[in-house]
């Protein structure tokens, strides 16, 4: 094999390792920005239920750019039955994302027969 | 026609100038309609027009969501024994330069905390009397042969409150340059023990806004 076609393969490796989709840390978290998605990462989610059995929920990421960002994330609460419960806590909320750094929000669930959640992240304002 | 034909008969110069203001007018009603912005719902869900330097319903929607996710996070209103607090709505004090109805925000967090299922809102008591004055007014039909007195509403059923929800909305304007302002809104809550007097929780959102002088906030 040639250096040349060393070289290409390399860099094929390298291009498709980079744009390979990481996988998500919880499924139900969704960066709904292409772009974005490569620049953020979700890290790790903490669901507990509080002492009221609330369950509260606690999302950490890092912000892999070298610019602050103005996020927003919006939460669907689901029944175990996976029917959306209606709230105005639903609603797209903004959090910041500061250069090079860890990030995290916290929600907590609109009644305590709440049992499952979507999140869906976006960049502010689309 | 002619200049001289103009000349000769005088009214049908006249009757011309009238006609040619006639289409002017006309003209500029076309042209008026044709410019103006026509209206549109607004999608509540993705709105993403520029903010308004006064408060609009995004405003209440976000002062509203945070106070009851602070509510509820912060236990106050789940109840040691279980069951459900019984909560008045006491004075909302609007301390702006703008007409609001506090019960944009109250509603929002009623409905909320009422979902939750662990806040039932009482309408028989308020600062300003009963928010539904029916519900002691029927206790009146105790005494009418009319009404089947086994379906009036019985002494001693009424549930006095438990807790009593306040608050304050005020207004900040500061000047940034000569051609900026700023305007701050404090939405300002408070959950009272009514037994006790003593505050359980209390939590604030701050919106600030900034724009042109040229704007106003009222």
């Amino acid at each position: 094999m040639s250096k040349l076609v060393k070289i290409i393969v390399l860099f094929l490796v390298l291009t498709t390792t980079n744009c390979a989709v990481t996988k998500a840390v919880d499924q139900r978290i969704t960066v709904i920005d292409n772009f974005l998605a490569t620049k953020i990462t979700i890290t790790n989610v903490i669901v507990v239920d509080n002492k009221s059995d609330f369950m509260e929920i606690q999302v950490t990421g890092i912000n892999k750019t070298q610019f602050y960002k103005q996020l927003e994330y919006k939460i669907d609460w689901l029944y175990q039955n996976g029917l959306k419960i209606p709230t105005i806590m639903s609603r797209w909320t903004k959090f910041p994302v500061y250069k090079n750094s860890e990030f995290s929000f916290k929600a907590i669930a609109p009644k305590v027969t709440a049992t499952d959640f979507r999140i869906i992240i976006r960049n502010e304002e689309q | 026609m002619t200049l001289t034909s103009f000349k000769k008969n005088p009214f049908l110069l006249c009757h011309q100038t009238k006609l040619f203001r006639l289409t002017g007018i006309v003209l500029l009603l076309f042209l008026v309609n044709g410019c103006a912005t026509s209206a549109r719902n607004i999608d509540m869900n993705n709105d993403i027009a520029p903010a308004v330097l006064g408060i609009d319903y995004r405003d209440f929607q976000k002062a509203a969501s945070e106070a009851v996710s602070s509510l509820l996070q912060s236990g106050a209103v789940s109840k040691p024994t279980g069951g459900r607090y019984v909560l008045a709505i006491s004075r909302i004090v609007n301390d702006t330069t703008q007409r609001i109805d506090t019960d944009q925000l109250i509603k929002k967090i009623r409905v909320a905390l009422l979902r939750s299922g662990k806040v039932v809102v009482t309408t028989a008591v308020g600062i300003d009397g009963a928010e539904d004055k029916l519900a002691m007014q029927v206790r009146t039909l105790r005494k009418s042969d009319e009404f089947n007195q086994a379906t009036v509403a019985k002494k001693g059923q009424m549930v006095a409150p438990e807790l009593s929800l306040s608050g304050k909305i005020i207004q900040r304007n500061v000047r940034v340059d000569s051609s900026t302002q700023q305007v701050e809104y404090y939405f300002q809550l408070s959950l009272t023990d009514i037994n006790t007097g003593l505050a359980f929780w209390e939590g604030e959102t701050v919106i600030g806004k900034r724009g042109s002088n040229n704007s106003v906030s009222w």
